[in-house]
This record gives C-alpha cells, structure tokens and sequence, in this order.
C-alpha cells in the first residue's frame, strides 16, 4: 500500500472515531495537517500570529463540518477546500498575498545535497509563480506546495482542470531546466 | 519511446499517479531520465509545507497549536452539548407561538382593551390590529431567521454551489 494511500485511510478512521464520539481522536487529525493549514495562512494572511488564528478557526470548521464529510474525496483535500475559502474570505484580495515561495528560505535539517536541490526546486517553481498572475500562480502553488491534485484544485479555484495541468506543466518545464543546468554544473 | 517523450508524458502526471508502463520501462533502461525524474520527484517532495521550514515549525510550537485547538474544540463541544436540542428548541417555539395566536382573539376581552374601547370606540380597532400584527411579524421573522437551515431542509431547498471568482 502507498504511503499516501496509508495516511488517507488512516485520515477516514479517524473521521469515523471522532463521529462515533472520540472527540480527542480529532487531534490526530490536527497534528498531521495543521502545517499545511498555517501555510495557507501563512500564504494569505502574511503574518505567524493571524496565520494561528485562522488555523484554529479552519480546525474548528471542520470539527463542526465533520458531520457532512461524505468521504467522497479525501479528507485532506476535503479540509484544504475549507482551508482556501476560509482563506479567500479572510483576505479578500488574492493579488496582495505573500506566496510560500517568496518567504525567507529555512533550513529545515537538510543535508547540503538537498538543502541545494530543495532552492533550485524553489526557484524554479517560483520563478513559473511570476510569469502567472497571482490568481493564476495559486494553482502552482496549491500543486507543489500543498501537494493537491489537479481535481482538487479545480474543484477548489473553480479553473478547469486542463488549465491547472497547463501551469502546472510550464513550472515542470522550468523544473527540468534548472534541474539539467545544476547536473551540468555538477 | 524517446527521452523527449517520456519527458513530456512524465510532465502530465498527477501526484500520486502510477508511472505507464512505457515510461516506467524507459526510465529503467535510461540513466538520464532516470535522474533527472529522480531529481524531480525529490525537489517536489522537499518543497512540500509538511517537509519544509518554511513556516518555522517546531515540535513544541505544533503541540501547544494542537492543545490550543482541542481546548477550543471541548468548550465547543461543551457549549453544543449545553444548548437545548433542536427537536425541543423548535418545541418551544412553536408552543410560544401558539399561545401568541391564541391570545390575539382574548386580548380583545381583557379589561383593560374594553376600558380602552370605552373611551375610544370603535378608533381603537385599528392602531389594536396594527400592534398585534406587528407582534405576529416579528415573532415570525425571529422564527425564521434562527431556523433557515431547517427551513430549507424542509422545502427541499439545496444550497447553490457558488463557484468563487478569485478574478
């Protein structure tokens, strides 16, 4: 079984448990997604401070929306959608937010290899974010960054799926070259 | 199949998505694309949130959210446990209700309307009417403004899917 495959199902046992009652099993389910809420709120909201308490409202929305979770999609893209939006109404205007791209890079415990292949990847990707108009570059964004699908995207901006593949497919390109270049240079 | 091809067909998968056999057969016999596929996958997963620093978590950071958001959750869950049930909620409604619809025709035989009546007469039908309607309406309003969900439900009414413009 895929690990992605593995955390999905392990996402729906515990959607069931806090349904049947487990209200404390609801934390799991905060523990291995709330770094991706910040970054959404981090991306719209552009501070730590009201990132956090717009994470804590998205969890709170989604504990009380647990009810209508039909599982029909995943729930981790179930939650983003509410993320997004969430998102949208806090900060009507996507033109003005920071994209997770243009934030100061951290070294998260990375071997030099990676820490060097984690920036080109970076820059490659961003570099596609700016060719786009913001409204546009959140699709790029959501797919390297938040790691949703295309479906899921479209389902979440409302763009069809073959324009989501076509920017997503422009920062792949971009991603090849810079990748060929540093295998070059190496 | 060439690189070039394999290359673009790589392009158009979906996270997740199993490699096609074709591709999958290319890449085991060529070493270019095998790293450069390599190297692509593993760029995109260092550039995932839930791989990076980027938003400077720490283990203690993420367990003081977490414990943050589960007291939230409890006095939440604590507030819904203390309200009155939506079955006995609308019970009170609707006997409220009733005793308002019931009380309109008696309220013209209380003393106080008949001493009214006797001083103003028959003027005194009008502005009564009035008040007493007034009362109904709003009481009406409040009733549907706290119970739209249930209402909707009611009539079979589904919530249009509003597709965000984010243009």
């Amino acid at each position: 079984m895929s690990p992605i495959r593995d955390s999905e199902d392990q996402d729906i046992t515990v959607v069931r448990r806090v349904l049947d009652g487990d209200t404390e099993a609801f934390r799991v389910l905060v523990e291995r997604h709330q770094s991706r809420v910040l970054g959404m709120g981090m991306r719209f909201l552009r501070n730590r401070e009201s990132a956090e308490d717009y994470s804590q409202e998205v969890f709170l929305r989604v504990y009380r929306s647990l009810p209508t979770f039909r599982g029909e999609s995943r729930f981790y893209s179930w939650l983003m959608r509410i993320a997004y939006h969430m998102a949208i109404d806090a900060n009507s205007s996507v033109r003005r937010v920071e994209s997770l791209g243009e934030m100061e890079p951290v070294d998260a415990g990375r071997t030099p290899e990676e820490q060097l292949l984690y920036l080109r990847t970076r820059e490659a990707v961003q570099h596609a974010m700016k060719e786009l108009p913001s409204y546009h570059a959140v699709c790029i964004e959501l797919y390297f960054f938040f790691d949703l699908k295309y479906e899921e995207i479209s389902a979440m901006t409302g763009f069809p799926v073959n324009t989501i593949k076509s920017h997503v497919r422009r920062a792949k390109i971009r991603l090849r070259e810079t990748l060929a270049d540093s295998v070059t240079e190496a | 199949m060439k690189c070039a091809e394999v290359i673009e067909r790589y392009f158009d998968l979906d996270h997740g998505e199993p490699l096609p056999v074709e591709i999958a057969t290319h890449i085991e016999t060529c070493t270019s694309c095998r790293e450069l596929i390599s190297r692509m996958n593993s760029g995109m997963q260092l550039l995932s949130v839930s791989n990076t620093g980027d938003i400077k978590d720490t283990g203690e950071s993420r367990a003081a959210f977490t414990d943050t958001v589960m007291h939230r959750i409890r006095s939440d869950s604590a507030t819904i446990a203390n309200e009155p049930a939506p079955s006995e909620a609308l019970g009170r409604w609707i006997v409220t209700g009733i005793i308002i619809i019931a009380a309109l025709p008696l309220a013209s035989f209380s003393r106080s309307v008949q001493w009214l009546h006797g001083i103003l007469g028959g003027s005194l039908d009008f502005p009564m009417n009035l008040v007493l309607g007034l009362l109904v309406a709003v009481y009406s309003l409040l009733f549907i403004g706290s119970h739209l969900k249930a209402i909707a439900r009611w009539l079979h009414l589904r919530p249009e899917v509003v597709r965000r413009k984010t243009v």
